[in-house]
Order: structure tokens, then C-alpha cells, then sequence
């Protein structure tokens, strides 16, 4: 309960603190903290984290050392194909196809079998670490920003994922039920988009 | 310090879904608002998408019905109907985004407030499912709207995630409201909520 508590703590801290700042307009903020900031300026990445916490809450401990390590691995594969200029096009859409289909299972509040659930994971971390690598440049660069960016997902997640079960423990499984419902709702609007631009 | 007799016991006989969604309105409305540069970047699409159901009376009327309609029929309608709202709501948005049209937008829009209001009002109790096809239905018209101005948004992603919260905010706030009708004189006010509701539907389509 403890620690449920303080991942609620951490998203109410985030509530009550600063307004939202547009991307480019944190001042003072450059170098490492600039680059451990982005994932929570940067929507794509929040919504893949915040997606990804809702997963690990809704589907419970199991299987959660294989979600994170394929959330790492489709991280790096991410960043590698776009270092490598060959994005196809479904890695820009990959984070919201992602996310249409965890909301979807948060929703229905249903196990996913393991393949599933990490492959699910893998596409959310793809999507992730393509639009991270974004901002990198060389390979010094691009690790910087990779590292920087797990570190604060990691983060995110684990608050939204802490948070999330809080509640579940306080409220029910509902107010879950319908956070995924939302996520599911925007992330499929946004690939239509996406989609729709690519073609 | 103690607190009066019996303040605990009244919270404590709320249903569950009653509190989450007082504590998820007043959370909301504790949080700051965004306050970076108006229409632009993130912020700017996180706060158009946001206020666009809020300051638009015709989404507004319509998605708090939904929220009142749900508490009125009660578990499972009442996290029901919210859920399926926004859902078919962007398959309706991906139709406005894909270009695909559909005839009678606004007036589909207008006529959800006088449907979803009067069944307030008039206490129809309809079967679950029946219940969920016409919210669905009247989705549709809401997301394809929104789905056309996706695109122009400026910053597609934030604006998304914006008008679908937005939406969920008066949704709770129609939960909030309907879960009067635990009380007598809570169940007339809600009745008279739908029938404003209603006749406020009923105005935009003159109008």
C-alpha cells in the first residue's frame, strides 16, 4: 500500500506543481536535464509510458521482468532504425497502434497471454525510442538520449503504474477500466492520423 | 480531532463509483490549468482540445446527458455508458479523419441532447444493450465533428488527448450530478436536468 501511495503521491506532486510548458520553452533547462525532461514535454513518449503504466497495473505482477525487458529491447530497436534512416513508416504510427491496443486491454480487463503482452510492450517501446532518437546525433548522442529517455519512463511508468493500482485498491477496477478506455479512444484517432499522413 | 457523528458513516454508505467520481471531479479541478502560449505546441493543443466539449454547449449538453443517463440506470450503465461514449466516438473521429462523410453532423449532434435529455427526464429504462447502441450511435456525430477539425489542430496529439478527457471530465460531472437520484427530491432535479438538457438540444437544432 505503501508504495501504491507514493505513485499516486508522485501523480498528484505532478498535478499540483508547475503548469504545463510547451516543449521548447522550459527555461534554463538544457543538456541532461533537457534530455530527462523531454519524454514528459514530448506527448508521443508520455503517452507510450503512460500506456505502459496502465498495462502493468491492469495486468498485475506477472510477466513483469519480460514487459520491461521488451520494453527496452523495442526501445533500442527504435532508435537503431531510425539512426539507421530506414523508419518504415509504421514506426511513427507504432506508439499509438501500441497504445490503441493496451487501452483496449486495459479496458477489457483481461490477462493477455505472455507472447502478447510483450510484444505489446516491444511495439510501445519501438515507438518510444523512434521518436526519442529524434533528438539525437551522432551514436554518443543518440545513446544519451536513449539512456535519458529510459530513465525517465521508467519513472513515468512506474508512478502511473503505482498510482494506478492505488486506486484500483481504493475505488475498484472501474476507474482503470475507464482510463483505458480513454488511451484506447486517442491513440486510435492518432493513428488514423498518422496513417493517413504517411499515405 | 473527531469528527461529528455520523460524517464518517454517511461517506463510507457512497457507493464506490459515486466517490470515485466526486474524487476524480474535484482532482481535476484542483490541478493547474495549462498556462503556455495560447493555440500552440502541446499546451495550446492539450487546452483547445480540452475546453472545445466544455465550450461547446452542443458537445457539452450531450456528453453530461450521458453521464446523467448512466447514473440513472445505474451499475453497470453508469461506467457503461462513459466508457462506450469516447470509444465509439473515435471510430467516429477516425471516419472525420479518413475523409469519409456523413450527413447530418450538427443536427445528429443537436438531437443527442434531446434524446439522451428527454430519456432523463421521461425515466426510460431501456435494456443495457439498447441503451449502449443509442449513446454509440449518437457518438458518432461527436467524433466525426471532431475528427474533421483534428487534422487543422495545432498540435494533433495534445488536441486528441485533450477533447477525450475533456469529454470524461463531463461525463464525471453528469455521473456527479446524476448520482442524486438516490434522494427523492435529487431524482426531480435530475428529471428537470434532462428536460433543460432536452430543451436545449432542441434549440440548436431550431437554431
Amino acid at each position: 500500500m505503501r508504495r501504491e501511495g507514493l505513485g499516486l503521491g508522485i501523480v498528484l506532486a505532478a498535478g499540483f506543481g508547475a503548469p504545463a510548458l510547451a516543449h521548447d520553452a522550459v527555461p534554463g533547462v538544457t543538456g541532461h536535464a533537457s534530455l530527462l525532461l523531454h519524454p514528459v514535454f514530448v506527448f508521443e513518449e508520455m503517452l507510450v509510458f503512460v500506456a505502459a503504466g496502465l498495462m502493468f497495473a491492469g495486468q498485475g505482477r506477472a510477466g513483469w521482468r519480460e514487459a520491461i525487458a521488451a520494453l527496452t529491447v523495442g526501445m533500442l530497436a527504435g532508435a537503431a532504425v531510425f539512426a539507421a534512416e530506414v523508419t518504415p513508416f509504421f514506426a511513427w504510427a507504432a506508439p499509438y497502434v501500441a497504445g490503441t491496443v493496451a487501452g483496449l486491454a486495459v479496458l477489457l480487463d483481461r490477462p493477455l497471454p505472455a507472447p502478447v503482452r510483450a510484444l505489446g510492450f516491444a511495439v510501445l517501446g519501438l515507438g518510444a525510442g523512434v521518436v526519442a532518437a529524434q533528438e539525437g546525433g551522432d551514436w554518443r548522442a543518440l545513446a544519451e538520449v536513449v539512456a535519458t529517455t529510459a530513465i525517465t519512463g521508467g519513472a513515468i511508468v512506474l508512478a502511473i503504474g503505482l498510482a494506478a493500482r492505488g486506486i484500483v485498491r481504493l475505488t475498484g477496477r472501474i476507474p482503470l477500466r475507464i482510463a483505458g478506455s480513454w488511451l484506447a479512444a486517442v491513440s486510435l484517432m492518432v493513428s488514423a492520423l498518422v496513417l493517413k499522413f504517411a499515405f | 480531532m473527531a469528527l461529528p457523528r455520523g460524517a464518517g458513516s454517511r461517506m463510507d454508505r457512497m457507493p464506490r463509483y459515486v466517490r470515485s467520481a466526486f474524487v476524480s471531479v474535484a482532482l481535476v479541478a484542483a490541478t493547474t490549468p495549462g498556462l503556455a502560449h495560447e493555440a500552440a505546441g502541446v499546451a495550446g493543443g492539450l487546452s483547445s482540445g480540452f475546453t472545445h466539449p466544455l465550450f461547446g454547449p452542443d458537445h457539452l449538453v450531450a456528453m453530461v446527458a450521458v453521464g446523467l443517463w448512466g447514473a440513472f440506470l445505474g451499475a453497470p450503465a453508469i461506467y457503461l455508458l462513459p466508457v462506450v461514449f469516447p470509444m465509439v466516438m473515435a471510430a467516429g473521429g477516425v471516419s472525420g479523419i479518413v475523409g469519409v462523410e456523413l450527413p447530418y453532423v450538427e443536427a445528429g449532434i443537436a438531437a443527442s441532447g434531446i434524446v439522451l435529455g428527454l430519456f432523463v427526464a421521461l425515466a426510460v429504462r431501456p435494456p443495457l444493450a439498447v441503451a449502449a447502441v443509442v449513446v454509440g450511435v449518437f457518438a458518432i456525430f461527436h467524433g466525426h465533428a471532431h475528427g474533421t477539425e483534428l487534422p487543422e489542430a495545432a498540435d494533433p496529439v495534445s488536441y486528441g488527448v485533450g477533447f477525450v478527457v475533456g469529454t470524461g471530465v463531463l461525463h464525471l460531472a453528469g455521473i456527479a450530478l446524476g448520482s442524486l437520484v438516490r434522494w427523492p427530491w435529487g431524482r426531480t432535479l435530475v428529471r428537470a436536468a434532462g428536460g433543460a438538457i432536452a430543451a436545449t438540444g432542441l434549440w440548436f437544432l431550431a437554431t
